[in-house]
């Protein structure tokens, strides 16, 4: 009996949404699937639009992080710039500073290989004369050790 | 230049610098010793006209002036002022010397070529006897 029952609910709701749907030409749900429905869409859309939203902003924040790299990029590109002329001053400094003291030695093999031998002779021939003269103040020191001019040769016999 | 050394208004100071390895070191060595026996000035003077600097050249100026040469030998051989000379090279490099001969007057400047050298001293020294003279009168 309550088969019986039921079928027949079942059947006469079944004919009453037939006959409404075939007055309105307008799905209309019942409210309990309507609300199914909606909570379905509710339930593809929100996640959909959270998705969305949130791709967006994931979006944004990357793109802002692109922005933010390509600004450090652009500053580090400005920066670079005016840093790599240092750089390249400072390594042109080093090579010089380094050629300078390569040079250094070179130019005392030079000035000594240059045979200044008549400087030397000039000079050789002033202490020659002082020494004739007998004054003598110090095993390398001619003359009076406190005269008020001293004059002081650096040098190589050679 | 003489005159004004014997007058004591200069005074000539020679500091070794040893730019030519064993040469310049044996030359200065020599010299030193020479000077152990009053001559550093004849052997300064040797070196600077010659270009002989072997032991046996040291030994044969050594017997010219009549020195020591068993002494003179000694000194030479067991380098006796070896230390004292690279002292003295290093010293004047810390100075400042870079080129030899470089020729300073009382401390400044450098001069390689010795007639503005002489003018140089001869100028100051008048300079000096001026000031005498004025502060004189």
């Amino acid at each position: 009996m309550r088969k019986l029952a039921v079928m027949l609910l079942i059947t006469a709701s079944l004919g009453l949404i037939i006959a409404c749907s075939s007055d309105d030409e307008q799905p209309q749900e019942t409210p309990a699937s309507a609300a199914v429905t909606q909570s379905q869409d509710s339930e593809q859309e929100t996640p959909t639009a959270y998705q969305a939203g949130e791709s967006e902003s994931v979006e944004e924040q990357s793109a802002q992080a692109l922005r933010a790299e390509h600004e450090q990029e652009q500053e580090q590109a400005a920066e670079q710039p005016a840093q790599q002329p240092q750089q390249s001053r400072a390594a042109q400094a080093e090579p010089v500073e380094a050629a300078a003291a390569e040079e250094a030695p070179a130019e005392q093999e030079q000035s000594v290989d240059s045979e200044d031998v008549p400087d030397q002779a000039m000079v050789g021939v002033i202490i020659e004369s002082g020494h004739r003269a007998g004054v003598f103040a110090n095993r390398n020191v001619l003359g009076n050790p406190d005269a008020p001019i001293a004059i002081a040769e650096y040098s190589d016999f050679l | 230049m003489d005159e004004l050394i014997r007058t004591g208004q200069v005074r000539f100071e020679y500091y070794h610098i040893l730019n030519h390895g064993p040469p310049s070191v044996f030359a200065a060595l020599a010299t030193e010793c020479g000077g152990d026996q009053g001559a550093w000035w004849d052997f300064h003077d040797h070196y600077m006209t010659t270009n002989d600097f072997s032991r046996d050249g040291a030994l044969r100026h050594a017997t010219s002036l009549e020195l020591d040469t068993e002494q003179f030998a000694e000194c030479v051989d067991s380098e006796q002022h070896l230390d004292f000379v690279i002292e003295q090279h290093r010293a004047s490099v810390e100075a400042g010397v870079r080129r030899t001969p470089t020729v300073r007057i009382n401390g400044e400047g450098a001069a390689i070529v010795a007639e503005p050298l002489i003018e140089q001293a001869q100028a100051l020294a008048a300079e000096l006897q001026a000031q005498e003279s004025d502060g004189e009168s």
